[in-house]
């Protein structure tokens, strides 16, 4: 029996419903063709990413086109039909110096709408690798499809052409609003921007860097005056960087509780060995890059004991905050999960921690406006600055819900670092 | 008819009880995962039928050539989670696609949630060496790869990989050596 049963059944009706055949036998042998995730995720890395490391499959690849998935890969409503593919007149210059950005709409097998963000050169739709070789992206490439809708975007995205250097990393908006589309705007990198609105709607715009870093956020202002806006970059849980760097988001964790007097792990089972009801929770907040990747840095962890005041869904009550400038070199202390590390990435001063139901705000008040933290829905809040303000520039003001206010200046209610073993 | 001894990868091609036998062998591991990350029982149950719909409509793009199906599904997963935080909500575009109508818990399923927090697991946990519990914690619970661990805890990949396998041998021993 499983542990959900209704979710198994509901999961058995919807396999009776697809009605689908068996799609891998036991022994037999597996498709041939690569599925379409992966398909893509290897163009993907093979155009954008591959520059030294595929050098060999890259060859294969030279002057060709890319070929799109395999038909049987794609439903009908994302498989585009070919005579109806046309180049959208829009052009977005590239932010480094390869040729425009344009938007191919075609319309797949069930009357969707379907558009590639592409290359233009020569007239031909393509890419440019990072080889510099362009090659054109056959039809079956599409980005996605979706009902045609009116008076309200069709399609919008902010599609991510990966590379190996941060300055070679493009981000392209895009989108088909329809024909009651009348302006948009894209806010980024501080900047806000208006885009060309073309025919049916179509806009596309260009951007250096990843979306989350630009904090991009895209408004559809339409003919009957309502707008629509799409975060592409946004998030509560992803904090802008101040100095204009890559961006950071918050990650908050909980500890187990330690065993009673007397009791190893192999006693569990006895019932004096049981853990009792936990009264406080020792949570902990750390930051690092937004997005993921190898050699990247994060902050030390903080951490506190919260009041528990419900154990069923957990609620806890109180609140905890570490202000640290996080920089190169020797770190605070001597173990590697609590310590942080933080490669040669440039200073940051941050205010980082968590808290419970019983708190209504959290204000930073330092060098400039007072900063109001944004308090996440994992319980923790994260606050930065840039490499010129230090820690004891900075005041924290508590507010909680019962009107109460307390103001801190440095740490607040942390634990010792190694009480989280 | 799906057997006990039938790999993940011949469950996930074959029918639909094979794929109910999927479910529940999987059911656990990705309750779990969700849970530790969320802390919600609910959230975590929500998130779990999106992973597993999104495992129902697309494993005919599994192909046991490019990995285990158990990483395939927890790629699923990772994904979601990932999505459903960027958008602060959990998706179910997949489930609507379906026709699955949504999850309704009773405190009988919460509890059966809560039952994989692991609390024995965590404290057996925290009787393991220091080091180990910084690798397994890093390694299962975090669900980081052996590069990131290496750098973390300043030694070399092979001996984060050697204080897992010790570490996870210990715990299992703890588990299941007494009743």
């Amino acid at each position: 029996m499983s542990r959900l049963p209704a979710l198994e059944q509901a999961l058995i009706a919807a396999a009776t419903r697809l009605e689908a055949p068996p799609l891998l036998q036991a022994h037999g042998r597996p498709s041939r063709r690569m599925p379409l995730r992966s398909l893509m995720l290897a163009a993907a890395l093979l155009i954008l990413v591959s520059g030294t490391a595929a050098a060999g499959t890259l060859l294969a690849l030279r002057g060709s086109v890319i070929p799109g998935p395999a038909q049987r890969d794609l439903p009908p409503e994302q498989t585009p039909v070919p005579d109806t593919a046309t180049i959208a007149p829009e052009r977005a210059k590239d932010p480094v110096s390869g040729p425009p950005w344009a938007l191919r709409i075609a319309r797949s097998r069930t009357g969707f709408i379907c558009s590639t963000v592409g290359q233009v050169a020569q007239d031909r739709f393509g890419i440019v690798g990072l080889d510099g070789k362009f090659r054109e992206l056959a039809i079956g490439n599409v980005d996605g499809c979706g009902i045609e809708r009116k008076n309200a975007a069709s399609l919008v995205g902010a599609r991510v052409f990966d590379a190996p250097r941060l300055a070679d990393v493009r981000t392209v908006v895009n989108g088909i609003g329809g024909p009651e589309l009348r302006r948009v705007f894209v806010d980024a990198g501080g900047r806000n921007r208006e885009i060309h609105v073309g025919q049916q709607g179509v806009f596309i715009a260009t951007f250096r860097g990843y979306p989350e870093d630009l904090g991009i956020s895209v408004s559809l202002a339409f003919a009957d005056g309502h707008i629509e806006r799409h975060p592409f970059g946004a998030s509560p849980f992803v904090t802008p960087d101040p100095a204009g760097g890559r961006a950071w988001r918050l990650e908050m964790s909980g500890m187990g509780q330690p065993l009673p007097a007397g009791c190893a792990g192999k006693d569990f089972r006895k019932k004096r060995c049981r853990p009792a009801p936990q009264k406080t929770r020792v949570s902990c907040a750390q930051f690092r890059p937004a997005r993921e990747g190898l050699n990247l840095p994060f902050s030390e962890l903080v951490c506190g004991r919260m009041a528990v005041t419900s154990s069923g869904r957990l609620r806890t009550n109180g609140y905890f905050f570490g202000v640290r400038r996080e920089k190169p070199g020797k770190r605070r202390t001597s173990d590697p999960f609590e310590a942080g590390l933080w490669h040669k990435h440039p200073p940051r001063t941050a205010v980082f921690g968590g808290i419970g139901d019983d708190i209504k705000a959290i204000d930073v008040l330092g060098p400039g406006a007072p900063v109001h933290a944004r308090l996440m829905i994992n319980g923790g809040f994260l606050v930065m600055y840039g490499p010129t303000v230090l820690p004891s520039d900075l005041t924290v003001r508590v507010t909680f819900r019962d009107g109460r206010i307390e103001t801190r200046r440095g740490d607040a209610n942390l634990v010792p670092p190694g009480s989280t073993k | 008819m799906a057997g006990a001894e039938s790999t993940d990868a011949e469950l996930l091609g074959g029918g639909i009880d094979s794929f109910a036998a999927f479910y529940r062998r999987q059911e656990d591991p990705i309750l779990g995962f969700f849970l530790r990350r969320t802390g919600q029982p609910e959230v975590a149950a929500d998130l779990t039928a999106e992973c597993f719909a999104r495992a129902l409509e697309g494993r005919g793009n599994f192909d046991p050539a490019l990995g285990d199906a158990r990483g395939w599904l927890f790629g699923i997963a990772r994904h979601v989670l990932a999505r459903s935080l960027d958008r602060g909500r959990v998706e179910n575009e997949t489930r609507l696609r379906l026709g699955m109508e949504p999850l309704v818990l009773d405190d009988a399923d919460i509890t059966r949630i809560n039952e994989l927090n692991g609390a024995p697991a965590m404290a057996a946990l925290n009787n393991l060496p220091q080091e180990q519990i910084a690798a397994v914690t890093g390694r299962v619970i975090e669900d980081r790869d052996y590069a990131e661990l290496a750098a973390r805890l300043q030694c070399s990949e092979s001996v984060v990989r050697q204080r897992v396998s010790r570490g996870l041998k210990t715990l299992r021993s703890a588990l299941e050596g007494s009743g």
